[in-house]
């Protein structure tokens, strides 16, 4: 089973942490929060656009919203795939960084 | 605050909607509109437009990345698939990357060989603008050696004419230095400005002025390591025999490269030829070059010059100049035609046998679809475009492709020696020369994997998945037609090039037999020094007193090796125009030692003391010509000025019957024989045939103790006479070798098809075995199936090879007739090779159990 690239498992968990309210804008200002750096759009949305093709995350039209002037919001979910796999992920990271100390502190001394 | 809606340009939307689909297209222009509201209240408006186009090429750019990779992913996927299916089809991939391999191989093979004959020539500096001047001559032949007055006339006369020298590919002269003598056939005669307009590069010495001193010789690397190893050697002094005189050494340049037709070892002043031969305007004594103002249009200068043998022999003269250019010299080169027709000839069987390979390549594909539609129908079902299964089946057509390109050059590389000795060539696959070849290759490759692959691919994917995944059945059949057609094509192609292979070796054979009218066998020629001649009765009387030798005798030439030519006058000359006839100088003996029988009147004989001086043996052809019933005792005037004049009249003494002194290729031209001495140059000895080596070995000691020091230069004279028809046998043996490969070729084809056939119809057999057919109705099934499209095939190919062949055959003066049986012979033969081939699957299922037929699914 292939690993998620990073930016796949930001995303992802951007999404989960956003629960209902993840759409294209909130997604990346979550990624922003989370990273603390600014994001170009194309490195956001084309690894939005693979998420969506391997069938990791869905998406839901809202009907015409007021604020939206028309047009519908397009809202992100996890899959069962998806979650699946975030949850390999959690798994891997754990073991990565398995019995790694503190590293800023590691270094500093 | 003012809503600034700010969205993407139409074609950014357009670029982007080939990767992501709408929902996120969505997302995007949401997100993008926020961004440009938010920035537009930090930055202004117009900059914060720009920041969101600038977002917008972003996007495209992280998204054609994505695809590029998604790409090779997809990539590895079909390069996966393909190996497998290699793996998985063993008969079908091996016959497949054979045949493309060996198509290609032979492709790069004659693509070098054409590269390098077109090359001729080409790296003079000035090629452009330098034109050798040939003349048209009454009969509308074209001779290239023409009168030495013309160069410096068209200089002297013509602003256009920038430079203008001539040639002479001088006879041989012993050359010595010091105690080291050599025979030396490569000697060239030209003017001090023949390393100005050619661009021979210079190793030592000045191309300008190396030529200015009468007794200077320009001379290559090769030649300079031969005489003077590591000596420098600029001012060294050479001794000629055949001019008796010492040369300095002025120049030295590097080896001429294979592909220039001027080819010389040594360069002196063609001076020496003496000022009367070369102001003389009706003598045709050899080439002369023109370099031309830049700018000139050679058909205009033509068009001036067209009138200079009027103006300068008398104003009915009907020889017409023409230039030639320089390039075009190696192609074209009068009185050894076909060049030209050989690298086009070689160039379309380069592209026949490729093409062939392709057709294989593309029958066996179509052939196998049916295999395939179920995976073509599997991937279309899961959502596979159309173009998508093209660019698969292309991709796969065009690994293929590579892997043959592999093994092809792997072969080429092995093989290259072998051709190279075959052609008398040095070709290198990749050398300085050839980078052009490497992009060539790449193209081709891509080229042919898309033509092998082309067909297929639309087919298959044309295919509606429905229908296979319901019934594969309905798809067995189809593509059935193409098919046939293309085994029609490929061997044509084949029975064309076996027709062609028959005649050219028929014609070879008839060449070799030809009764040439004198004897070449078991003669040696012998090159001797120009001090020996004196001594030559001596050297002939003792020679004689051996059993093994039978005559002696010396001569200026080989009797089929003449190239002289002069005009001659006669007693009697009903017309005013004088003969041009080709001449030798002969000793006592010369026809009885080639068995040249005399039909009126007697050879050169020593009871006649004049015969030396002032008599002439004359062929059947001059004779017929001069338009006299008995020519003995006619006088001629043979107006030759390096004789002295007594020597210049001479009667006629005998008629000779006629005799081919030149190849073939031309018909037999008026012949006279002199005696005059100094210019023998050749000792010809004939021997019983027995104990050749002993009595070689005989005939250098012998010699040897008249010309001590001298190199014992001895040649075959049958040898020499096949010499004249190398590039005939270099045809020859490359359409054998070539039209073997395209058999095998063809048959590899027909070979796949013809199993892939029999399984297809393993049922039907099945059931035609149940019913009661025998094995040889069945093998006759099978087999007619292919057979009578053989058929068709040689009556496409008769009459174009019939056609091409005899255009080639149109280059010989003396040549065979074309005879149906050689095409009745070819239909059998490709029927026979095609029954064998096909037979191997049809007999085999013939012979199986019909039950384990019926049941194989």
């Amino acid at each position: 089973m292939e690993v998620l690239s990073k930016i796949e498992e930001i995303l992802l968990l951007a999404i989960w942490k956003l629960k209902d309210n993840a759409y294209g804008i909130s997604i990346r200002e979550q990624v922003e929060r989370d990273t603390g750096v600014k994001w170009r759009s194309g490195a956001i949305y084309a690894p939005l656009n693979r998420l969506k093709k391997n069938g990791y995350v869905c998406t839901l039209k809202a009907e015409g919203s007021a604020e939206k002037g028309g047009r519908p919001r397009i809202y992100y979910q996890l899959t069962k795939l998806g979650k699946k796999k975030l949850a390999t992920t959690q798994d891997v990271n754990q073991s990565i960084w398995m019995g790694v100390p503190d590293l800023k502190k590691e270094f500093e001394s | 605050m003012k809503q600034n809606k700010f969205k993407l340009p139409q074609w950014i939307l357009f670029i982007l909607r080939r990767f992501a689909d709408e929902e996120i297209l969505a997302s995007i222009e949401e997100d993008l509109e926020v961004r440009c509201a938010k920035a537009s209240e930090k930055y202004g408006s117009l900059l914060a437009r720009f920041l969101c186009y600038v977002q917008g090429l972003s996007l495209i750019f992280s998204f054609s990345l994505e695809s590029f990779l998604w790409g090779i992913t997809m990539i590895r996927s079909y390069i996966k698939v393909a190996f497998r299916l290699i793996k998985q089809r063993k008969v079908y991939s091996f016959i497949n990357i054979l045949g493309l391999t060996i198509g290609m191989a032979c492709f790069l093979l004659i693509g070098l060989w054409v590269k390098d004959e077109l090359s001729f020539d080409r790296f003079h500096q000035k090629k452009d603008r330098i034109y050798r001047v040939l003349n048209r001559m009454p009969d509308d032949s074209i001779e290239f050696n023409i009168t030495y007055a013309l160069g410096p006339a068209l200089e002297a006369e013509y602003p256009e004419v920038e430079d203008a020298c001539r040639v002479c590919t001088w006879y041989g002269s012993h050359v010595r230095y010091q105690d080291r003598i050599y025979a030396e056939r490569n000697i060239y005669l030209s003017d001090p400005n023949f390393f100005k307009i050619f661009s021979f590069p210079f190793i030592k010495g000045n191309p300008e002025t190396a030529l200015s001193d009468q007794y200077s010789l320009v001379i290559t690397e090769q030649t300079a390591q031969k005489y003077f190893g590591k000596e420098d050697p600029l001012g060294k002094v050479l001794n000629l025999s055949q001019l008796n005189d010492d040369f300095t050494v002025t120049g030295v340049i590097e080896n001429i490269p294979m592909n220039s037709h001027l080819r010389f070892d040594f360069m002196g002043r063609i001076e020496f030829l003496g000022e009367e031969r070369l102001a003389r305007w009706e003598e045709w004594s050899g080439p002369n070059y023109v370099l031309l103002q830049p700018g000139i249009s050679p058909e205009e200068f033509e068009m001036k010059i067209a009138g200079i043998y009027k103006k300068n022999i008398s104003p009915d003269t009907t020889y017409v100049p023409e230039l030639q250019p320089l390039t075009r010299v190696h192609l074209d080169e009068p009185g050894r035609p076909g060049r030209v027709r050989k690298v086009t000839m070689f160039s379309a069987i380069a592209v026949f046998i490729l093409v062939m390979a392709c057709i294989n390549f593309m029958n066996l594909a179509t052939a196998q679809s049916s295999r395939r539609a179920l995976e073509v129908g599997m991937r279309k079902v899961i959502g596979a475009q159309r173009r998508q299964i093209i660019r698969q089946f292309l991709g796969e057509a065009v690994l293929i492709a590579f892997c043959a390109l592999i093994l092809a050059l792997i072969a080429v590389e092995i093989i290259l020696p072998y051709f190279n000795r075959f052609t008398g060539k040095s070709l290198a696959l990749l050398s300085d020369a050839n980078i052009s070849i490497v992009f060539t290759l790449l193209l081709i490759t891509i080229g042919t994997g898309i033509l092998a692959g082309i067909y297929p691919s639309l087919f298959l994917s044309s295919f509606r998945p429905a229908q296979i995944l319901k019934s594969r059945h309905s798809y067995k059949n189809r593509g059935g037609g193409t098919r046939k057609i293309l085994i029609v094509v490929q061997f044509s192609i084949s029975v064309g090039l076996i027709i062609s292979t028959l005649l050219v070796s028929q014609q070879l054979r008839y060449i070799q037999k030809k009764d040439l009218g004198l004897d070449r066998d078991h003669i040696i020629g012998l090159y001797v020094y120009p001090s020996f001649i004196p001594k030559f009765e001596t050297f002939k009387n003792s020679l004689l007193n051996q059993p093994e030798i039978k005559d002696v005798t010396s001569a200026a030439q080989p009797p089929f090796r003449v190239g002289e030519n002069i005009q001659i006058n006669w007693e009697g000359n009903q017309t005013d125009q004088m003969m041009s006839v080709d001449y030798t100088c002969v000793d006592y003996d010369f026809f009885k030692t080639f068995n040249m029988p005399i039909l009126r009147g007697r050879a050169f004989s020593k009871e006649y003391p004049t015969d030396e001086k002032t008599a002439c043996v004359i062929n059947e052809t001059a004779a017929q010509r001069m338009g006299i019933t008995n020519p003995i005792n006619t006088s001629i005037y043979m107006n030759h000025p390096a004789w002295p004049e007594s020597f210049r009249t001479a009667r006629v003494i005998g008629v000779v019957r006629d005799f081919h002194s030149r190849s073939l290729h031309t018909a037999i031209r008026p012949f006279v024989f002199r005696m005059y001495k100094p210019w023998h140059q050749y000792a010809f000895i004939k021997m019983d045939g027995s104990h050749i080596q002993k009595t070689l070995a005989k005939i250098k000691k012998d010699y040897k103790t008249f010309s001590p020091g001298i190199p014992f230069d001895y040649l075959f004279l049958d040898e020499l006479y096949n010499q004249q028809y190398t590039s005939e046998r270099q045809l020859g043996n490359l359409f054998n070798a070539f039209t073997f490969i395209s058999i095998a070729i063809a048959c590899l084809g027909l070979f796949g098809l013809a199993s892939y056939t029999v399984e297809q119809k393993t049922k039907e057999i099945g059931i035609r075995k149940v019913l009661g057919a025998s094995g040889p109705s069945i093998v006759a099934m099978t087999t007619w199936e292919f057979l009578k499209w053989i058929l068709v095939a040689n009556v496409i190919a008769w009459p174009v090879s019939y056609y091409v062949m005899s255009n080639w055959l149109q280059d010989f003066a003396y040549k065979i007739s074309i005879r149906p049986l050689v095409f009745v012979l070819t239909a059998i033969l490709t029927l026979v090779i095609a029954l064998l081939t096909v037979s191997y699957h049809s007999i085999k299922i013939a012979l199986s159990n019909p039950a384990g037929l019926l049941r194989y699914e």
